[in-house]
């Protein structure tokens, strides 16, 4: 009895299959397979956007150390020379005081460095 | 078994090549939406039917389809190419559907419709197959969760014993044993309601 379930088992009941099938039988499957991409494009939609938001927090972060650390070079600098403000003061002084014709050798006056 | 029609159609499985299949998903590995829409396509009739045998209502075995593929997805990497896609994507399936399940209260089964006749008298053909799926649907409720898997597995999905065995991590014998007894009580119910009906 047993062999014989044995070999009864390994074949497939096409006729049961057929009907279970049918049982079970879904429809409209291009829209079922519609559904399943677009939950899977929504996904990777929401997922580029985590990785965003975790590389704009890493990037203002970023951002602020630099200009910290640009104000503390910045101060640690001595002063080389008259600074640009200086300069210009200097030159409207002189354009008041001298005659209406402007001398362009004023121009060349202004600092070229910090 | 009492004779079940001839006119119902028998399930045709298309055998698509493994080359074919493999190639797909390398594609879908590296990022091709389109291949992973092919995928899905392939197996989306099969996955919901085994999702339905699990689980009644067909939105939720629907939504349980749809979980699994996602699923399988996040998971492509860790599929071994060496071994068969379908029972690999089956096994997440069966999964998907038989958690649903549990978190789910129990539905009250749908009425099972009795005999339908046409107006004229004669048997309604249409009536009457759906009256047989309807009462096949009904059979199915009464197997244990892992037989009606296995029968709908072997019977109308065509897996050997072994590839079963696999999808639902039991032993091939466990496997043969629960086709034998769901088609006895499948017999049993089905021949019952034939009885009835004639």
């Amino acid at each position: 009895m047993t062999d014989f379930v044995r070999r009864l088992d390994r074949r497939r009941d096409r006729e049961l299959g057929a009907a279970l099938a049918r049982a079970l039988a879904t429809h409209d499957e291009a829209a079922f397979v519609a559904r399943v991409v677009a939950r899977l494009d929504a996904r990777r939609v929401a997922a580029a956007w985590e990785t965003l938001a975790g590389w704009a927090g890493r990037g203002v972060a970023a951002a602020v150390l630099v200009v910290l650390l640009s104000g503390l070079a910045a101060r640690s600098q001595p002063a080389s020379g008259p600074s640009l403000d200086t300069a210009l003061v200097g030159i409207e002084s002189r354009l008041l005081l001298e005659p209406a014709t402007p001398d362009a050798g004023l121009l060349l006056e202004l600092p070229t460095g910090p | 078994m009492s004779r079940i029609p001839q006119r119902f159609a028998p399930v045709v499985r298309i055998e698509i090549g493994e080359d074919d299949e493999r190639a797909l998903i390398a594609r879908v590995l590296a990022g091709d939406r389109e291949a992973f829409g092919a995928i899905v396509e392939r197996y989306a009739a099969q996955a919901r039917r085994v999702a339905r045998a699990v689980l009644r209502d067909p939105d939720d075995a629907d939504d349980a389809a749809q979980d699994a593929f996602l699923s399988a997805f996040v998971r492509l990497e860790r599929y071994d190419p060496t071994r068969a896609f379908g029972p690999w994507l089956m096994r997440i399936v069966a999964n998907a559907a038989t958690d649903r399940r549990r978190r789910r209260a129990v539905r009250a089964a749908e009425p099972l419709p009795m005999e339908v006749v046409a107006r004229d008298g004669r048997p309604d053909r249409e009536a009457e197959r759906s009256l047989l799926s309807g009462r096949l649907r009904a059979a199915l409720e009464e197997l244990a969760p892992r037989r009606r898997l296995t029968v709908v597995l072997f019977d109308a999905e065509g897996y050997s014993h072994a590839e079963i065995a696999e999808i639902l991590g039991v032993p091939e014998g466990t496997v043969r044993s629960d086709v034998f007894l769901a088609r006895r009580r499948l017999r049993e119910l089905l021949g019952s309601w034939k009885e009835g009906v004639e």
